[in-house]
Order: C-alpha cells, then sequence, then structure tokens
C-alpha cells in the first residue's frame, strides 16, 4: 500500500476530531462530477470540504478549487512537517484555507473565505448527503477503516 | 481531388503570412477520425469537417457500414493503417476481432505473427515487407468498390434516393508503418524503406507515407533534419508523433514539430497532421496542410496502444483551447463568470442547452458536447485565417494571464499557453 495514501487516512483522524469539536457532521468520499472530495463537513448550514494531503499541497490546492464548487469554504489539510511549504499567498488568492494536521490533533493555520462560485444544487446535495443519521454512520464507517490502518500499520 | 482547390494553388509558394481567407476554400484541412458508434452524429454537422480518416481497425472490421457510411457522404477519406498496434505489448489471448481484421488487410505475414506476440519490423524480410506493403494498398485502392453493399441504406438516411456514378477513392493511399522511439532506430528504417517501396507500387502523389516516431525525438535538433531530410521525396508526409499531447510537450518538442512543418512546408511538401489540436491548427501559418482528430479525443495517440472507445467526459473551453475535465471546467467557467466572461460559449449548442435548463455542464447531453467542440472548432479554424499569427500568440499569452489570474490554483494545467507563445515565437526568430 501506498505510505501516503496510509498517511492520508491518518490525516482523516485529526481533522475529523477538529470539526467534530466544533460541531460538524463529517462525510467521507463525498462524489462530485468525475472526483471525490476527500472529506466535508457540515457544521449547522455551512458546508466545508477538505481535501487531505500529507505533503502535495499544489495538488490539494488544484482539487480545493474543485471543492469550491460545492461548498461554502473549502481547506486543504497537510502534515503539520510540511505545511510550512504551503504557498500562504495562493492560499490568500484562491480563498482556500489551511489546516496543519499533527498527529491525532489538527489546527485551523488559515481560515477559508466564503467561496465564490458555489453552485446552489450541489452545495445543497452534499448538505443532504450529510444527514445526521447517515453521517453518524459513514463517520462510523471511515473511523473504523482508520482504526484498521492504524492497527495494520504500526509505524 | 474534390475538394480545396485553393490549397492546392498554394502549394507551389511559401505560405502568406497575411493569412487571407481564400475564396472557396481554407488554408487547412480539418478531417475527424470516423468512429461507427457516432454515425447519426457525424451525419448532421458536415459542413463543421472537410474529411475523415478512418482507423484501419474500423475500415477492416466494420468494411461495409463504416465502407457505406462513409463512401455516402461523399467527403474525402484515407484510412490509417494503424500498424504500430501490432509492436505493442497486450494480452494476444484477449486480441480484439477489430485488430485480427486489421492483421488479415495487413497480408499473410501480419495476420500470422499477431497472435505470437509483438511484431519486429526488424525480422521482416524484404519479401515479407512488400507482401504486407501490397496487402494494404491493394485494400485502400478497392475499398470503394468492395465496401457498397450497405450504400443504398446510407443514402437514403441522407436523402437520397440512388448511387449515382462511381464514389471516390480513398484520396490518398497510406502504406503500412512502423514506430520507432528513435529517428535513426533500424524500426524507423524499415518503415522509411516500406515508403520508398510503395512509390514504386502506386502513383508518387498520392502515395502519403506516416512518420511515426516518439514526441522526445522532435526536441532533438539532427532528430527533426533527419526527419526533413528522409520525408522530403514523398508529396505529403503524415506527421504521427507518438504521445505527442500538445498540453503537455516540452517547448523544445514544440519548436521542433513548428520547424519539421515549416522546412517541409518550404520544400513545397506540406505534411499533414495525423492526431492534432490548436497547436497543429495554428501551424498552418507556417504550412502545415491539415490535420485531422477525434470528436472530442484523439489530439494525441500512444502509437503502440491497442485503446479504442468513446471520448472521455470533457468539456472544450473555446479561450483555452483545450479540453478540461468537467470539474474543472466549471471551475474556469464559473471564476470567469464573475470576471471578464469570456470562456462563456455562445455557440448553437451551448444556447440550446441553456435554454432548455442544462447550462451546467454535468446536464449537457453526449450530442451536445460533441456539437459545441466541433463549432468551436470550426470557428478558431476560421479566425485563424483572419489574423495573423503574431497576434494569435499575443492572444496565447493574454488569455494565460487571465485564466491564471482568476484560478490560480490551476495555474499547472493552463501552462501550456505560455510554452505554446513560447515556441512559436522562439522558432519563428530561428
Amino acid at each position: 500500500m501506498n505510505s501516503d495514501i496510509v498517511q492520508e487516512e491518518l490525516l482523516m483522524v485529526g481533522v475529523g476530531n477538529l470539526w467534530r469539536k466544533l460541531g460538524a457532521r463529517l462525510a467521507y468520499e463525498v462524489p462530485l462530477y468525475e472526483r471525490f472530495l476527500d472529506m466535508v463537513a457540515v457544521q449547522e448550514s455551512l458546508v466545508v470540504a477538505i481535501e487531505l494531503k500529507v505533503r502535495d499541497w499544489r495538488g490539494a490546492v488544484r482539487q480545493a478549487a474543485v471543492a469550491q464548487l460545492a461548498a461554502d469554504e473549502a481547506y486543504i489539510a497537510i502534515c503539520s512537517r510540511y505545511a510550512v511549504s504551503v504557498d500562504r499567498a495562493l492560499l490568500y488568492s484562491t480563498g482556500i484555507g489551511l489546516i496543519a494536521v499533527y498527529g491525532h490533533e489538527a489546527e485551523i493555520v488559515i481560515p477559508a473565505q466564503p467561496s465564490k462560485i458555489t453552485l446552489t444544487q450541489h452545495r445543497d446535495a452534499i448538505a443532504a448527503w450529510v444527514k445526521p443519521t447517515d453521517s453518524f454512520r459513514r463517520d462510523t464507517i471511515a473511523l473504523s477503516l482508520v482504526d484498521f490502518v492504524i492497527a495494520g500499520n504500526p509505524a | 481531388m474534390l475538394f480545396h482547390s485553393s490549397i492546392l494553388l498554394s502549394l507551389g509558394t511559401p505560405r502568406d503570412h497575411d493569412c487571407k481567407l481564400y475564396e472557396g476554400g481554407c488554408l487547412i484541412r480539418h478531417f475527424l477520425a470516423y468512429g461507427h458508434a457516432d454515425q447519426t452524429f457525424f451525419r448532421g454537422q458536415t459542413n463543421l469537417y472537410d474529411g475523415l480518416t478512418i482507423p484501419g481497425t474500423v475500415a477492416a472490421f466494420y468494411q461495409q457500414g463504416a465502407g457505406g457510411f462513409v463512401l455516402a457522404q461523399r467527403k474525402p477519406y484515407f484510412i490509417d493503417p494503424r500498424t504500430p498496434v501490432f509492436q505493442g505489448k497486450f494480452d494476444r489471448k484477449r486480441i480484439r476481432k477489430s485488430h485480427l481484421a486489421l492483421a488479415e488487410i495487413h497480408g499473410a505475414v501480419v495476420q500470422e505473427q499477431v497472435l505470437r506476440g509483438p511484431i519486429d519490423p526488424t525480422t521482416l524480410t524484404d519479401g515479407q515487407r512488400r507482401g504486407m506493403t501490397e496487402a494494404m494498398l491493394q485494400f485502400q485502392e478497392t475499398f470503394a468498390q468492395e465496401s457498397t453493399q450497405k450504400i443504398d441504406k446510407y443514402l437514403k438516411l441522407i436523402g437520397q434516393a440512388d448511387a449515382e456514378g462511381q464514389f471516390a477513392s480513398p484520396v490518398w493511399l497510406v502504406p503500412p508503418y512502423f514506430y520507432d522511439e528513435d529517428i535513426r532506430g533500424t524500426k524507423y528504417q524499415v518503415s522509411l524503406r516500406i515508403a520508398r517501396l510503395a512509390l514504386e507500387l502506386v502513383d508518387a502523389e498520392r502515395m502519403h507515407p506516416v512518420a511515426c516516431v516518439l514526441r522526445s525525438a522532435l526536441s532533438s535538433s539532427d532528430g527533426v533534419d533527419n526527419l526533413i531530410i528522409d520525408y522530403t521525396p514523398f508529396a505529403q508526409t503524415i506527421l504521427f508523433p507518438s504521445k505527442f499531447d500538445e498540453t503537455e510537450a516540452s517547448q523544445q518538442e514544440l519548436q521542433g514539430f513548428w520547424r519539421l512543418v515549416k522546412e517541409l512546408s518550404q520544400r513545397n511538401r506540406p505534411p499533414f497532421m495525423l492526431y492534432g489540436g490548436y497547436f497543429s491548427i495554428l501551424a498552418s501559418h507556417v504550412g502545415l496542410e491539415g490535420l485531422s482528430h477525434g470528436i472530442g479525443y484523439g489530439e494525441s495517440r500512444d502509437a503502440l496502444s491497442p485503446r479504442s472507445g468513446p471520448a472521455p467526459e470533457r468539456f472544450y473551453i473555446p479561450a483555452l483551447h483545450r479540453f478540461f475535465p468537467v470539474a474543472e471546467a466549471q471551475v474556469l467557467l464559473r471564476q470567469d463568470r464573475t470576471n471578464r466572461g469570456i470562456f462563456q460559449c455562445a455557440c448553437v449548442s451551448c444556447e440550446a442547452a441553456r435554454a432548455a435548463g442544462r447550462g451546467a455542464l454535468d446536464r449537457r447531453t453526449r450530442g451536445e458536447i460533441f456539437v459545441h467542440f466541433l463549432q468551436v472548432r470550426h470557428n478558431e479554424i476560421s479566425d485563424l485565417l483572419q489574423y495573423p499569427l503574431h497576434d494569435h500568440v499575443t492572444g496565447l499569452r493574454d488569455i494565460y494571464g487571465y485564466a491564471t489570474t482568476i484560478a490560480p490554483a490551476l495555474a499547472d494545467n493552463l501552462a501550456y499557453l505560455e510554452r505554446w507563445a513560447n515556441a512559436i515565437d522562439t522558432a519563428e526568430k530561428e
């Protein structure tokens, strides 16, 4: 298994904890066009998309730009070790926020700006996808997967 | 030849860089690769293309269907032998019937060898090379006569009662060809020898060989020089740089392609691009005589790949001159809407989709996306002829600056615009 993929699964834990503390419901691998959003957090009526990458922040920014079509805000979440190399000016110009992940913890380093390209029908569809009951189930499944990955890859 | 008499008249002199639109024709022939599944679509858009390229697999496997359809259109056409497919390392136990049919029209030697594994052209004897060349040319020469079993059906579909007169043979004949990474490689030499052999078999003006090398060969000055020297003896060369995706190609490769076109053209041998996009269209300014591509795909190809099939879901943004995955296209269109609005398309197909409540790209039908692309491509060719090259290069730089400003996150995907502009400027100064 690609170690970066494993690490991305681990990033889910820290980012999930962050948004759960903020009272958000979570969903993973949410379909959008021909791709998937890594994680979506719905906090009351606010839809937030988060793209997870261990170090490839450029790839994450490209994906977050697409996520802005379906979310009110979009973030990239990067392993803290690599978060320092992210081009902050690019984030400010795109309105994409930055989350740094430290093990099981994460913090918002640069808050996202409201997306200017949100398509209401996509946003509403995602909000509906992350229903409270379903989200609990999806969250649980995703966390089980993360637990499995952690257990299977102690390093 | 049935069309573009103005092109033929212009061949004797270096291309006019003012790019005036010649009355009754245009300066670049625009061919579409025929796909058997898209017959309805082709039939409805005959004014948007000049001719048809029939892949050898389709010509061989669907001879009556493809032949009947193409002949009924009465458009110029030619058959691409696609010989390099047999050099590829694909599972022979799962070989497609269309590839077996393609092997059959290459003659007995290829037919025998195809099931054993990849064909190494350097192992073919002179006699075997002659045999396959004769078989392929014979198939093309007799294609019109041998493909009329279903002609009445196709004529009826386009409102013609009966077959009147003769149906045209392919506009030119293409001998078998092989792929080589290296311009001085042994497989390249075999391919060149087959082309020379074909000159002995058919009228030289009608014989158009394919030069098929890896795209990186274009970045070598010596490589380009060799191609020019080797292919100048032929009336027209069909260029097939394998994996030459214009949006991915390096500046050196683009410059090499530009110089190849320009110098062949200056020797009154204007070439034809087998898989090309907008950069190839721009190269008509230095003499590219024509290009071919599929509808929504086929602007580049891996010569060894046996792959075929329907076009992927992508949208062509006119101002950016390329296809984007739907998600990225939607980002660019949305960002542009709050800015200058120059990515928005007003073609008939897009207007109709919006009027029907299907403005969002993911709600467009496949047909709408195809028609949009063909209308835009037609306009690109028309616009090309109305402005000097310098204006197009300036336009590429302007649009690159604008696009990266409104969508900085996608800047890497837009860098080709600057590479195209730099390659043309540099090549024109050489």
